[in-house]
């Protein structure tokens, strides 16, 4: 059953790939050839690994809205769909294995792209720090932490809801300016919290604060780990897939 | 399985959603190798009550079954589905979906599917956004009946086919029930279900007005109908009795509705003298719409 | 010999009557002969577009009355010198008759007018023939 979607994320990516392949290669060329006149500053750059790879997160998260709403999408096919003896479970979890599988892809290319543009100029080089396994991990972890988020929002009714799937990019910037507003409490604390299912908020270099969580007014803010974090966005995107996925099977249409 | 379970059976099965009640107290069993044909006005709740069936809608009261036992997905081993509104990828060809269905259902047939494409002459490679409503009502037969199913569900089957196709529906539902399937169809179309259906149930504002085998139906209520070389003479006084539900006249003809005792009534008129008379059974237009129409 | 049955459900006669006076007719007429096979339900059901329970109590009732006889795994056949062609005859052609003089009745004509008009019949049908 799974068919269908491997049809449709396939389709999807391809043009990602292609446009990320076209954009790179522009840039390649005006790398490797800068047109007469302009000026290119660069006595070798040593290039933080950790930056690229946050980029390429941010970048993947519109495959993650490209794909998200699956279940939602198929809300006009439930009548052939339903009726086959397959397990509502199974064709979501298909589904959704074929979406992550093809996030992750997209995610790696995207980087591969990046990193391969960076090093045309001879003089760059990529350098790694002690964080990089964890910025990795955490890279992966944010679009598929917003895109099992955006599956949530949907998999609950037999409405078309696709708006959901560009909807969310506002609602998240909105939520980290909110987050940078100095609310009175419990108004603030709030905001925190919410902001723990945005995803925008779990790139370390927003201004989120999930990573200083301040529940405790006063000088002992609470902290959590870099990793801690990681492992927070993972079980959210674990625990909207399932969620997801049991919304769209008690669904009624 | 037991042999005289019912294969599909509704329980004071109840839908209500948020301001109305689309299907009240529905009990309905329907046995092996029978073909139940479900009339009722639009908004009868006919729709209501197969989505409720197959698991799409839950029960605000009272449980369904089929075989004796809830809905689950391996119950979709034996019985297909055909909605009236088709639930198709527009995408996708007509090729792919065959090869979507053979890949999901076990009891998939590729050779029954190549004779029933054959049959409607789909094109196997035409993207289905591109056929025609009838071509997809086509596809979705085609797709339910490729597994040989054991039990139907089809909603309205023949709307948007022309006369041919629709007849090959019916024929396609008596083949299955000959073979010892077990038919539920709703339609709009009383002459279908007169032909094809052994039984009948009629519906009405969420309510089950009546459920009969279509034969007893017909011959419960007796029609006596007269001809007379001139004008109807005045019956009503001969014919008088708790029996008679009605009398109609249009021209030299006269039909008298009896519920018992038709030849009596027979006899009677035949003291005037018709030109001719026959006793016959009523047929099922009238008899729906008299039950549909009935304040109660 | 391959006979046509057709069958209207909106007669107001039940289907299987309109099918058991049609294969009495048939033996009553010779069109269907002693021993021929009559189509399996199935194959009557799709051919007619009715429900094959239908077919089923006709060739129940045929059976019952002794003009067919079924075999399970063979099929259905006109029993040869089953009900008896002069019943059959009767059966067949007795209504008509009636209509006919109930028509006849109605239309004003005593029974020397239908008597007159049965010897003119006669006449037309069975030149010759003693009286």
């Amino acid at each position: 059953m799974y068919y269908v979607e491997l049809l449709y994320a396939r389709t999807r990516f391809l043009w990602y790939t292609a446009i990320c392949l076209g954009i790179a290669a522009v840039f390649s060329y005006f790398v490797s050839f800068p047109p007469a006149g302009a000026h290119i500053e660069n006595n070798g750059q040593d290039i933080p690994l950790d930056v690229v790879l946050l980029f390429a997160s941010f970048i993947a998260m519109i495959m993650s809205s490209m794909l998200a709403a699956t279940l939602n999408r198929d809300q006009s096919h439930l009548s052939f769909i339903w009726t086959k003896p397959v397990a509502r479970e199974r064709i979501a979890l298909s589904y959704m294995l074929v979406d992550v599988t093809t996030i992750i892809l997209s995610y790696f290319v995207l980087f591969i792209v990046i990193a391969g543009v960076l090093a045309i100029p001879p003089q760059n080089h990529m350098i790694t720090g002690p964080m990089t396994g964890s910025v990795l991990a955490r890279a992966i972890a944010v679009p598929l932490m917003a895109y099992a988020v955006v599956e949530v929002a949907t998999s609950w009714s037999p409405v078309r809801l696709a708006a959901a799937q560009g909807l969310w990019w506002p609602v998240g910037i909105a939520l980290l300016f909110l987050s940078e507003v100095r609310f009175p409490f419990p108004i603030a604390q709030l905001v925190t919290l919410v902001n723990f299912l945005n995803p925008l908020a779990y790139l370390p270099e927003s201004r989120g604060h999930v990573v200083n969580v301040e529940f405790v007014q006063g000088a002992h803010p609470l902290t959590l780990g870099f990793d801690t974090t990681t492992i927070i966005a993972y079980c959210i995107f674990i625990a909207g897939c399932v969620i997801a996925i049991y919304n769209w099977k008690r669904m009624e249409a | 399985m037991n042999p005289a379970q019912p294969v599909i059976a509704f329980e004071n099965v109840t839908k209500r959603f948020r301001n109305f009640d689309a299907v009240k107290d529905l009990t309905l069993h329907i046995g092996a190798g029978s073909i139940c044909g479900l009339l009722g006005p639009n908004g009868a709740g006919k729709t209501t009550a197969m989505k409720t069936l197959l698991g799409f809608l839950r029960p605000t009261s009272g449980t369904v079954s089929v075989d004796g036992g809830p809905v689950t997905p391996s119950t979709f081993e034996s019985l297909s589905y055909v909605p009236e509104v088709d639930g198709l990828f527009g995408e996708l060809t007509v090729q792919q979906h065959v090869e979507l269905n053979r890949r999901a259902q076990p009891r998939h047939d590729q050779s029954r599917a190549d004779e029933l494409l054959g049959i409607f002459g789909l094109d196997r490679r035409r993207r289905v956004r591109k056929l025609s409503k009838g071509q997809k009502t086509a596809l979705a037969l085609v797709l339910a009946l490729s597994s040989r199913p054991r039990i139907l569900v089809l909603d309205e089957p023949s709307s948007g086919l022309d006369p041919v196709f629709q007849r090959v529906v019916l024929d396609l539902m008596i083949d299955a029930a000959s073979e010892g399937g077990t038919i539920l169809f709703s339609s709009h179309q009383v002459g279908q279900v007169e032909r094809a259906a052994d039984h009948v149930a009629i519906m009405r504002g969420g309510r089950l007005l009546l459920y009969k085998d279509v034969e007893s139906l017909k011959a419960a209520e007796k029609i006596v109908e007269a001809t007379f070389a001139q004008s109807v003479p005045d019956l009503n006084g001969a014919i008088a009795s708790d029996a008679v539900r009605r009398v109609e006249r249009a021209g030299n003809m006269v039909r008298i509705s009896v519920r018992h005792d038709e030849d009596e009534v027979a006899r009677r008129v035949q003291a005037f003298n018709p030109t001719s008379i026959r006793v016959t059974d009523r047929n099922l237009e009238d008899i729906f719409l008299d039950v549909v129409s009935e304040k109660s | 010999m391959a006979t046509i049955f057709t069958v209207d459900p909106r007669s107001g006669v039940p289907i299987y009557l309109q099918l058991i006076e049609q294969v009495k007719r048939g033996v009553a007429l010779g069109t269907l002969a002693a021993g021929e096979q009559l189509p399996t339900v199935k194959a009557l059901a799709l051919e007619l577009t009715v429900n094959p329970n239908t077919v089923a109590r006709a060739y129940r009732d045929l059976e019952r009355d002794g003009v067919i006889e079924t075999s399970p795994g063979r099929g259905s056949f006109v029993k040869p010198n089953g009900m008896l062609t002069t019943e059959l005859r009767t059966d067949v052609a007795g209504p008509a008759f009636d209509n006919a003089v109930r028509t006849a009745k109605g239309l004003g004509m005593n029974g020397a007018d239908v008597r007159d008009l049965f010897a003119r019949a006669l006449q037309r049908w069975y030149p010759g023939e003693e009286k």
